[in-house]
């Protein structure tokens, strides 16, 4: 999953990594944030959303909290201090793109959509 | 069995079909995130189902093939190497299958049994697959016995290296299975379902061999 570490971050990984940079969270508020940030456009399945996370904690860019919660169940992830320079770094990218697209005229200064130029 | 494990009792045994260590880890969490899910009021419950159950059989293939890399990557070179070798061995009969089909014969009709050299080939190359497999297979049990002292069963049953081995080993066997009763493969090489419906046809077949 994010095994092409020189290359972009998987769409679902990014949207963890990104979930995370706010704060700690667990499984479920993982979820729905991710699903407020994408508009609904990403929703994950319980497997999808832990087979991620196994992912992203075996690459040492989130780990587990400390166990605080009552509930043994939530566990709490937060990013490391490699997740946080990969998440910098993809954001990066992102700026580049979205300078360029301003360049080019594609989108406005402010936000907005691709404009179709034939 | 705690109270999740009571109120999701399907899903709670499904997920016994993960690997053990992901199972360990993550199976908990995944029954509460499903709880929370049909919990929260802004959520469809059955939308929370459809995308569960479409989630499951996907997420459970990849951390099983994950699991099964990451099981590989400790295998000995001999084994990986024979299995390898025993692929490109046993493709060239499905080569045939598919050119056949493709041509929209049958096996028992197929060119193989007709073509003298195809024929040599295709008994050759699996008998040397299975033969290097089993070697390696074997090598490498003998390894296992002796650092760890367990039994040849326990070491097959307690470990995935050997089964690209063993698997190559066993299509091999099943193809020389295939080309040696090639005279009886029209009585069992149609559609498995009519054959099994109909057995005593089947049988009757296979006797007049």
């Amino acid at each position: 999953m994010t095994k092409r570490s020189s290359g972009l971050l998987p769409q679902v990984t990014f949207s963890i990594l990104f979930a995370l940079s706010l704060k700690p969270r667990h499984g479920y508020e993982l979820m729905q944030q991710i699903e407020h940030d994408s508009q609904g456009k990403i929703q994950l399945g319980p497997g999808a959303l832990y087979g991620t996370i196994k992912q992203l904690r075996e690459d040492n860019f989130i780990e587990e909290m400390p166990f605080e919660s009552d509930n043994e169940r939530r566990r709490y992830y937060r990013l490391t201090r490699k997740g946080l320079n990969r998440l910098n770094a993809e954001l990066e990218y992102f700026e580049n793109t979205v300078r360029l697209a301003q360049e080019r005229r594609l989108i406005s200064n402010t936000i907005g959509t691709l404009r179709w130029t034939s | 069995m705690d109270k999740l494990n009571h109120r999701f009792p399907r899903y709670s045994r499904l997920l016994a079909l993960y690997p053990a260590g992901y199972r360990k880890e993550y199976s908990k969490q995944m029954l509460q995130i499903l709880a929370d899910m049909l919990d929260d009021p802004a959520r469809n419950k059955t939308a929370t189902w459809i995308r569960t159950a479409l989630d499951f059989p996907v997420s459970v293939t990849k951390q099983q093939l994950t699991y099964t890399g990451e099981t590989m990557k400790g295998t000995p070179y001999y084994l990986k190497q024979n299995a390898m070798t025993g692929v490109w061995l046993v493709t060239p009969f499905f080569l045939f299958i598919i050119i056949d089909s493709l041509f929209g014969k049958r096996l028992e009709k197929s060119v193989i049994w007709h073509t003298n050299v195809l024929f040599a080939w295709l008994v050759v190359f699996p008998a040397i697959a299975i033969l290097l497999n089993l070697a390696a297979l074997l090598c490498w049990l003998q390894s296992q016995r002796r650092e760890t002292g367990k039994g040849i069963w326990t070491i097959m049953t307690a470990s995935r290296q050997s089964w690209p081995a063993i698997s190559v080993a066993v299509i091999g066997f099943a193809i020389l299975v295939i080309v040696f009763g090639h005279d009886s493969v029209h009585c069992i090489g149609g559609n498995p379902f009519y054959e099994l419906s109909h057995r005593h046809q089947t049988l009757q077949c296979l006797e007049q061999r």
